[in-house]
């Protein structure tokens, strides 16, 4: 599924979190979306998934506009892992993945076996099968977050959009995941803080600084030492390894009045 | 006497009567069996037999019927203010106490009345005993005393007319009209008593009567109650007469404002709250700032009467008398 | 399946719960005496009661039993609804003022004399629920019904109604009204009558099928609100559908019962621990647990302090406040 972001703009209270971003992200494709920390990469994201309103622009699966979708069409087309969702509940894990077949149920009937079946593969797609009749309360924060993409393959998405997903990820998890984002045929979409795994795993990315993009395209393209100093206000070093692979070292703060504030 | 409150003494008519109230037709003959019907509070009360399980829903209502001498016709009684008064506490001890408090619904009911008799309206509530009317339909008659329904009485009918006319319902419906009578004339007796005391009473003077005190302030006698009748009667006035509400909460600052020739205390030491005993009010009167400098505290011209007796009931004649001795040896009265 | 028959174990245990209820009280009722009263009912050939046994049955004990299993399944899962809803384990349907603003509207349906009688009452209670949820919906409008925001709204606008209805009460200054009032704020099953009856059952009956059929949506509100819109959730709607629901149960419930607390905060916690959060069965068996929680309780409060009868509310209170606290031990926070 290709997912368009057309023109759009998001402005709350007369502040300006993103505008005029424009880019597309093709059907299969893993799009890496980096940024400084209040560059609007997660405003981006809620838009994309249909959480928020654009005030400005369109987002288009397919073509077609989401609004009309509507909540429960557009969750049958996308799958959103958010940022730190906790519950107060009792609820375990196979309960939480189990809410993934939220949007093809009907409010009368339980889960069906199909249901069944597809909840224990995205158990197992996880590593979680072991794990399924623990309680939220008992999991790691990487547990608990690799049980929000357990959901999220519940849902059987056309695509995931995902915001941070490796934070609280050990190294292991993390890799493992990025290796299933950039393996799966769906579409991804994913904002992630370490650089040098959205190079190797993402087909893209889309560098965003104070609510527009500054620079999109190959990971090579993008994550160019000027880029970087502009952005984040670092002094970087990038090498390209002998199987093409990029090695980013930070040598410090870039000096002089350039180095990017982070808004908010 | 007043006829204001139309009772009528069915004879032959109680053969529908009775019908209705779902108890035996009395035999065709139309003999002396048949009941008695009364009108109580806007509801006609039919009473085929005298009652011999009659259950009061408040003291003012059992010390009534205790003076008609009926303990041996009741069931039960309830809802105690204060301390039985000493002439009625044998005669108390013979009745059942269903509850110290007010009667609910399943009480009531659970002991098996023939009448049910209070004297304040308020106490037939859904969550309290239940409704008149569906304690009615259960064939239970209810009695109110006529002086909580001054609206189904004739106007111009002082309290303790209302008084006597319940003597002379309460009368009819246990048959026993003579005691009733009785209790009637002396009463009646004491009532000319104290008002001949007015005649001698110089000017007007005021009395504000403190019935009790609830988180500092005082509740005082207004407008329409009995003190003001009382108070009427000796030949004072009420202070608080011109507020329009029977036990109004007022500031000790008014009281000092009205500054009255005397103060009366109720007592009710059995209530157990702070205020609740006159000692504890004549105390709160002594230190007020305001009140302290009244003459009427500073000459101790203080009455202090049972609490009980400043509400309507067959006690009430005798806070009259003690006011009316007060007034003359206070030397209002020459 | 494990389910239904906790399920059915749940509803044996609440008809059992009801069976030993109705026998309890001032006076205790055997299951012959029950036995001629529905007999009557029914038409079939048995001895009647005499009236006052048959109504202290008929008319008070079986409609109060049956009162309290449908109010206390109506908190219990509004409660649970709330909960999920505001995303708050704290949340209860007191929490939204509804209660108070139900007080309000009671308190001036009876001092100003709007439409007097039970239905007036009741009615003025369904009213003033209505005008503060009205408010706190005006109030919430603009900022998305975020769930501290509701919180905070609700405890605010209680408060406006609860200083409403005391100052309704102060101006009226009748003592029978305080107390009325005071008595309803409670909570109670004392005015349990066969009109509650059927209101309560119609429109519990109707709510809990309404929340009951949201019960998918109201797993996806686990993880807060974005995670429930990204579940095809559509949350205003929900939210909307939701909280009139809970506001309209909750309205009746306090108009016949009054507030009676911790039924709809610690039922849920205990039932999660028995059957899961899933709300497919969390609600109904929270209806359950909530209507045999507070069968029982009424049951106790009639008989623990006889003759007095202790209001419902207070003992809920009492058993809620500590069980209450040893959830939250249990769960180390919220």
């Amino acid at each position: 599924m290709r997912i368009d972001v057309a023109q759009v703009g998001w402005t709350v209270r007369n502040k300006t979190i993103i505008e005029g971003v424009d880019f597309t992200v093709t059907s299969g494709e893993t799009v890496g979306l980096i940024g400084p920390n209040g560059s609007g990469k997660s405003s981006l994201l809620r838009c994309a998934a249909g959480l928020l309103k654009p005030t400005h622009g369109a987002v288009r699966y397919d073509g077609h506009d989401i609004r009309v979708f509507g909540p429960r069409g557009i969750a049958q087309h996308i799958a959103f892992v958010g940022q730190t969702s906790h519950t107060a509940g009792e609820l375990r894990v196979a309960d939480v993945v189990a809410l993934g077949r939220t949007p093809f149920r009907d409010r009368w009937r339980g889960l069906n076996s199909t249901d069944r079946l597809i909840i224990d593969a995205a158990l197992a797609h996880m590593g979680l099968t072991g794990l399924a009749t623990r309680t939220w309360r008992t999991l790691s924060g990487g547990e608990q977050q690799r049980t929000h993409v357990a959901r999220a393959l519940a849902q059987q998405p056309w695509g995931i959009l995902l915001d941070e997903p490796l934070n609280h990820l050990d190294i292991r998890y993390q890799l493992e995941l990025m290796e299933m984002l950039a393996a799966t045929d769906q579409t991804v979409l994913v904002a992630v803080h370490d650089l040098a795994l959205a190079a190797r795993f993402c087909d893209r990315l889309i560098l965003l600084n104070q609510g527009k993009v500054t620079a999109e395209g190959i990971p090579h393209d993008v994550l160019t030492a000027e880029n970087l100093r502009n952005v984040f206000g670092t002094e970087t070093e990038i090498t390209r390894d002998s199987g093409g692979r990029l090695t980013i070292s930070h040598r410090g703060v870039a000096p002089g009045p350039e180095s990017s504030s982070t808004p908010g | 006497m007043s006829k204001g409150i139309r009772i009528t003494v069915v004879l032959a008519l109680a053969l529908g009567a009775t019908a209705c109230s779902g108890a035996p037709h009395p035999s065709a003959g139309g003999d002396k069996k048949a009941g008695t019907v009364v009108r109580s509070c806007g509801q006609s009360l039919s009473v085929p037999e005298v009652p011999s399980r009659a259950v009061t829903l408040d003291q003012s209502s059992t010390e009534t019927l205790l003076a008609l001498g009926m303990a041996d016709r009741m069931a039960g009684t309830s809802y105690l203010k204060t301390s039985i008064a000493p002439r009625y506490r044998a005669d108390y001890e013979k009745v059942p106490v269903l509850s110290p408090k007010t009667l609910t619904s399943e009480q009531l009911r659970a002991a098996n009345p023939d009448l049910a008799v209070a004297s304040f309206a308020e106490l037939y509530s859904k969550d309290r005993v239940g409704t008149r009317e569906e304690l009615k339909e259960s064939g239970l008659p209810t009695y109110v005393s006529a002086v909580d329904c001054p609206r189904h009485s004739r106007a111009g009918m002082t309290p303790f007319d209302l008084l006597f006319k319940d003597y002379e319902n309460l009368g009819r419906m246990f048959r026993t009209e003579n005691r009733a009578q009785k209790l009637i004339d002396s009463q009646k007796k004491q009532v000319q008593r104290a008002a001949s005391v007015s005649k001698k009473v110089k000017g007007k003077p005021s009395v504000v009567w403190i019935y009790s005190v609830f988180e500092g302030a005082p509740y005082v006698a207004g407008k329409g109650g009995l003190p003001s009748e009382m108070s009427r009667l000796v030949g004072a006035e009420n202070a608080f007469a011109d507020v329009d509400e029977q036990w109004p909460e007022v500031s000790w600052e008014a009281v000092a404002d009205r500054d009255p020739d005397l103060i009366v205390l109720g007592d009710i030491p059995e209530l157990g709250q702070p205020g609740d005993s006159a000692e504890d009010k004549l105390r709160m009167l002594r230190e007020d700032p305001v009140t302290s400098k009244l003459s009427a505290v500073r000459n101790k011209r203080v009455l202090t009467v049972p609490g009980i007796e400043m509400d309507p009931s067959v006690r009430s004649t005798h806070t009259l008398g003690l006011l009316a001795d007060e007034m003359k040896d206070r030397g209002y009265a020459r | 399946m494990l389910r239904p028959a906790l399920f059915l174990g749940g509803v044996a245990l609440l008809v059992f719960s009801m069976a030993v209820s109705v026998r309890i009280g001032i006076s205790d009722i055997g299951y012959a005496d029950l036995g001629r009263v529905l007999g009557s009912r029914l038409g079939l050939a048995v001895e009647p009661l005499p009236p006052l046994v048959d109504s202290l049955i008929w008319d008070l004990r079986i409609p109060r039993v049956l009162l309290a299993a449908f109010v206390g399944a109506t908190l219990a899962s509004c409660g649970a609804v709330l909960q999920a809803v505001t995303g708050n384990a704290l949340a209860d349907p007191y929490l939204l003022g509804v209660s108070s603003g139900a007080s309000s509207g009671a308190v001036s349906v009876v001092v100003l004399g709007i439409g007097a009688g039970s239905l007036g009452v009741t009615g003025g209670a369904f009213a003033g629920a209505l005008v503060s949820f009205g408010l706190l919906m005006f109030l919430l409008r603009r900022s998305g019904l975020d769930s501290v925001r509701i919180l905070l709204t609700g405890v605010a606008v209680g408060q406006l109604f609860m200083a409403l209805t005391s100052l309704i009460v102060m101006a009226s200054g009748d003592a029978e009204t305080t107390r009325a009032v005071a008595h309803w704020l409670l909570g109670s099953m004392a005015s349990a009558r066969w009109d509650g009856v059927a209101i309560c059952a119609t429109v519990t009956a109707a709510g809990l099928f309404v929340l009951w059929s949201c019960s998918t949506a109201l797993d996806g509100f686990a993880f807060g609100q974005d995670t429930a819109a990204s579940l095809g959730i559509n949350v205003r709607t929900m939210q909307n559908v939701l909280l009139v629901a809970t506001a309209l149960l909750t309205a009746v419930a306090v108009a016949f019962v009054g507030a009676i607390g911790f039924v709809g905060l610690i039922v849920p916690h205990c039932v999660r621990f028995l059957v899961g959060p899933l709300h497919r069965s969390l609600l109904p068996f929270s209806a359950l647990g909530g209507a045999v929680f507070l069968v029982v309780t009424d049951a106790v409060a009639r008989v623990a302090f006889a003759p007095q009868e202790v209001p419902a509310g207070v003992f809920t209170a009492l058993i809620g406040a500590p069980v209450f606290a040893v959830i939250l031990r249990k769960r180390g926070g919220l």
